[in-house]
């Protein structure tokens, strides 16, 4: 397998891998989605809540929110432990509280980390949990502990993971088209795609045309045009919601993979007669 | 009632773009501009702006 990193930044990865089969990349993209932890609210106490929403949907809204977690808590964390002993046993658990008065709007940032330990604030700060009006409050303690995707999509760190094929696209002969139709394609195809010089057309960019050519509707109809796949190669990317980095996302969901192929490898070794 | 925090379909964090969004298409900006300048590519995301009605405000007013 041959993978390389096309684009990375601070929540999202673009890779090309090669030599490889769908199958592997759907046990990467499932195992990132269900097996990888991280941290998120799942223990709220309401000591006073005067606002519009119910506790119960404060507490939904608090859940939801990203929170950093240290990938040093990994090795630590054990999946088939119950999850109530965990929260209680706070392996890695990171307490939060707040208090606002109205009147304005209670924000994400306005959690206030317990602990004085650096990174622990919730990554997207702005988010709005609940408006408050006049003689309106809100006081509640929430408790941030590890869980997995497979529990509940608020512990899942990645969104919108995918793959696809690497297409392939090309021209081997006449396109077939009237000066006035290749014109009429020339406006249509984005500027990236395809070069149109009189009665060339050039390939600029192989997945931009391949997606141009094959996906428009109302484009003129075309003669000799080949699509594909390169053979074992795919585009794999995804997105975090904050709580990990890609890279550290990516590492994870690998090492759990690899153990659980390691185990299915010794037991197997043991079969022979 | 309020902004979602978080998209329905694919779990992006939305809420915080929300009340940039509001101003910007209130003074007369096109949504498309503005979905894109939050950083909003997927139209499941998109939608979660573009359809939803702030209600909180009227109900807070009648809080007991």
């Amino acid at each position: 397998m041959n993978v390389e990193v096309l684009d990375v930044d601070d929540r999202e990865i673009r890779l090309r891998v090669e030599n490889t089969t769908a199958g592997e990349m759907n046990a990467l993209r499932r195992t990132m989605m269900t097996e990888v932890p991280s941290l998120a609210i799942e223990d709220v106490t309401i000591y006073d809540n005067r606002s519009a929403l119910f506790d119960e949907v404060v507490a939904h809204r608090l859940g939801q929110l990203p929170v950093p977690t240290d990938p040093n808590l990994f090795a630590e964390w054990d999946p088939h432990a119950d999850l109530d002993a965990q929260t209680e046993e706070g392996e890695g658990a990171i307490l939060y509280t707040l208090t606002f008065e109205g009147p304005g709007t209670v924000r994400a940032k306005d959690l206030t980390p317990a602990t004085e330990d650096e990174g622990v604030e919730i990554a997207d700060p702005e988010v709005p949990i609940v408006k408050l009006g006049r003689d309106q409050r809100l006081m509640l303690e929430a408790t941030a502990s590890m869980g997995t995707g497979e529990q509940h999509s608020k512990w899942q760190p990645v969104v919108a993971v995918g793959y696809r094929e690497v297409p392939t696209v090309e021209i081997t002969g006449d396109l077939g088209l009237s000066a006035e139709e290749m014109s009429e394609l020339d406006e249509m195809a984005p500027e990236d795609a395809i070069d149109v010089d009189g009665g060339n057309v050039d390939i600029l960019d192989e997945v931009a045309a391949h997606d141009f050519l094959y996906n428009v509707d109302g484009r003129p109809e075309l003669e000799n045009v080949e699509y594909g796949e390169e053979e074992g190669a795919f585009f794999f990317r995804f997105e975090t919601d904050g709580s990990l980095s890609p890279k550290t996302a990516l590492r994870q969901a690998i090492a759990i993979l690899d153990e659980k192929l390691s185990a299915v490898h010794e037991e197997a070794a043991t079969l022979q007669a | 009632m309020i902004i979602p925090v978080r998209c329905f379909s694919c779990g992006t964090v939305i809420a915080d773009a929300w009340e940039e969004y509001k101003e910007r298409t209130d003074a007369g900006e096109n949504p498309q501009q503005v979905l894109e300048d939050v950083g909003l590519e997927r139209y499941c995301c998109r939608r979660m702006l573009l359809s939803h009605r702030e209600t909180i405000d009227e109900v807070r007013q009648y809080s007991i």
